[in-house]
């Protein structure tokens, strides 16, 4: 899911101007019904089975069906619509066709609101709702900055109502908005909070090797290259050792903190070589 | 289908005869703005045709390119093929000797009401009444990489002590948190950031201790002779053309509202800041 974002957030170029979007209320989960004879409890079970099957295409699929099949038979779930935003959001980051894209993060971000229609106070409601809509702010240019925003005041509910959700997830997201956002007065970045957030994610989960890399960047952020390096370090090697488990994303998270690595190892270099006569950038 | 297929045969002829001797790069270098090079790039690409479409030019003779870096921009810059450029007025003014940046129209941002902006310098109210004050102070701002322009847009307030640090840094708020928590930091802001500044929750300990004159926000300059007077003059025509845009959607996406002639004014206050910059 840190992949999900921060591929979100990398939109942020010149264009992405202000278009606010009313968030609206909806039904549209598409046309998946609950199969005769099996519980909610069951096809829940079923589907987080198939979504661990990641990366198989089809087997997301069928996680994604499973879960607004949940949605559909149980007027209050929420455990179902956040699966669907899961899954829809694993599918734009690998290979869906570009005809089907618009659609899905539109789903997403429907899917999301549902959940907060149905539970305004169930953290994985703000959750996923922040998390289409950083997809939307890649997708449509035109809603990043309005998109952004409004994922800051979900991401700080839900890290009120449940900070330890998706092992210390909103703060962790929070952390990379406020990193990689473009900064006051244009948008919501501020590398200071996002240092903080980043540290209160590694704090709620220490093992967890995404909050380890928002941490690394978040330090590279603010200028602490060697300490950037050291959380880089230690979370590639916990990555390596989810990898060796089967874990589905580790391989993902190796990649990002041999990169974080790269970068704090060249920003170490470039501090040793080159200060000029105004000191170093801040 | 037979006048679309002339108009194929005319463009792919007109590609053809736009050699890459001849190719034209316009690029936008905007040190401290957010989005990289390849964020930038698609836009860029739209801006690039729509200019040559105006200019009447075959689109393959113009490209154009954002640098966020001025070292970015200093490296694109010194290439042959970069005629002509978008820059703020820092940039300008430790650039332009160097360079030979020529201004030739004035831009306005968007949001901007004109071509000109006033630059405030911020610090923690009460801690400082005169530049003497700032002694020893770090002075932060995105137009850092450029300290002559910094003392030069404060000049007319007072002469700033030599002990005074001049920074680059594109973390306005956390410079503005140190400020009023009350570091010996002040912090220039540029007009768009000075207008939002009441906006911020810590905005009663800080106060505006001084302001620059109107100074233009950016020029449109051509780089040494690598653009011909008649290219070049195609060129303004047809960003004005662009600003003219009722839908104004290319420029939106460079978050620029439209063009304007060289003011001799505007003009003349630049190459004052210029000439004092170090």
């Amino acid at each position: 899911m840190r992949r999900v974002l921060g591929a979100a957030l990398a939109c942020l170029a010149l264009a992405c101007a202000s278009a606010p979007k009313t968030l609206r209320p909806t039904t549209g989960l598409g046309p998946t019904q609950m199969p005769p004879g099996q519980s909610a409890t069951q096809l829940l079970a079923e589907a987080r089975a198939s979504f661990a099957r990641r990366p198989l295409p089809e087997a997301v699929r069928r996680a994604e069906t499973l879960f607004l099949a949940t949605a559909h038979g149980e007027p209050h779930d929420v455990e179902g619509l956040y699966g669907a935003i899961q899954a829809r959001l694993w599918r734009l980051e690998h290979g869906a066709e570009a005809a089907e894209r618009d659609a899905l993060v539109g789903s997403a971000v429907e899917a999301g609101q549902l959940c907060l229609t149905r539970a305004p106070e169930r953290a994985e409601c703000h959750y996923g709702l922040a998390l289409a809509l950083g997809v939307q702010a890649r997708e449509r240019h035109a809603t990043a900055i309005a998109g952004l925003q409004e994922m800051v005041v979900h991401l700080r509910r839900a890290a009120e109502l449940e900070p330890r959700f998706d092992h210390g997830g909103p703060a962790r997201v929070l952390g990379l908005v406020l990193l990689r956002a473009p900064g006051w007065p244009l948008g919501p970045g501020d590398a200071e909070q996002g240092l903080e957030e980043a540290r209160k994610a590694v704090a709620l989960a220490p093992e967890y090797p995404p909050n380890l890399l928002v941490l690394s960047e978040a330090l590279l952020a603010n200028g602490a290259a060697a300490e950037s390096r050291d959380w880089a370090e230690r979370a590639v090697e916990l990555a390596r050792a989810q990898e060796a488990r089967g874990e589905p994303d580790a391989s993902g998270w190796v990649r990002e903190g041999e990169q974080l690595l790269a970068k704090a190892q060249r920003s170490l270099n470039s501090a040793a070589t080159s200060r000029g006569p105004w000191g170093p950038s801040t | 289908m037979r006048a679309a297929l002339t108009a194929a045969v005319l463009l792919a002829v007109g590609s053809a005869q736009a050699r890459e001797s001849e190719k034209t790069l316009f690029l936008a270098c905007a040190p401290g703005y957010p989005g990289t090079s390849a964020e930038a790039q698609p836009h860029m690409d739209a801006f690039a045709a729509a200019v040559a479409r105006g200019a009447g030019w075959p689109a393959a003779s113009l490209g154009a390119g954002y640098e966020p870096t001025e070292q970015g921009g200093l490296a694109r810059l010194s290439q042959r093929e970069t005629g002509v450029a978008l820059v703020p007025l820092p940039f300008w003014v430790k650039h332009t000797r160097a360079l030979a940046l020529e201004p030739r129209m004035q831009v306005v941002l968007q949001g901007a009401s004109g071509p000109t902006e006033v630059w405030a310098l911020v610090a923690k109210k009460g801690r400082v009444a005169s530049p003497t004050a700032l002694a020893g102070f770090t002075l932060a701002s995105t137009a850092g990489y450029a300290p002559g322009f910094v003392r030069g847009a404060l000049s007319g307030w007072g002469k700033l002590p030599e002990s005074v640090k001049v920074i680059e840094s594109s973390q306005v708020l956390s410079q503005l948190r140190k400020a009023a928590s009350g570091a010996d930091v002040a912090v220039l802001l540029d007009g768009a950031q000075t207008a939002a500044l009441s906006s911020l929750p810590f905005a009663a300990e800080l106060e505006v201790v001084a302001r620059s004159e109107p100074l233009p926000s950016g020029f449109v300059v051509t780089v040494g002779q690598r653009l011909p007077s008649a290219k070049r003059r195609s060129l303004e025509q047809s960003l004005v053309k662009l600003s003219a845009d009722p839908a104004g959607a290319t420029l939106q996406a460079m978050r620029m509202s439209r063009f304007l002639p060289m003011d001799a004014g505007a003009l003349a206050t630049a190459r004052r800041l210029a000439g004092a910059a170090p």
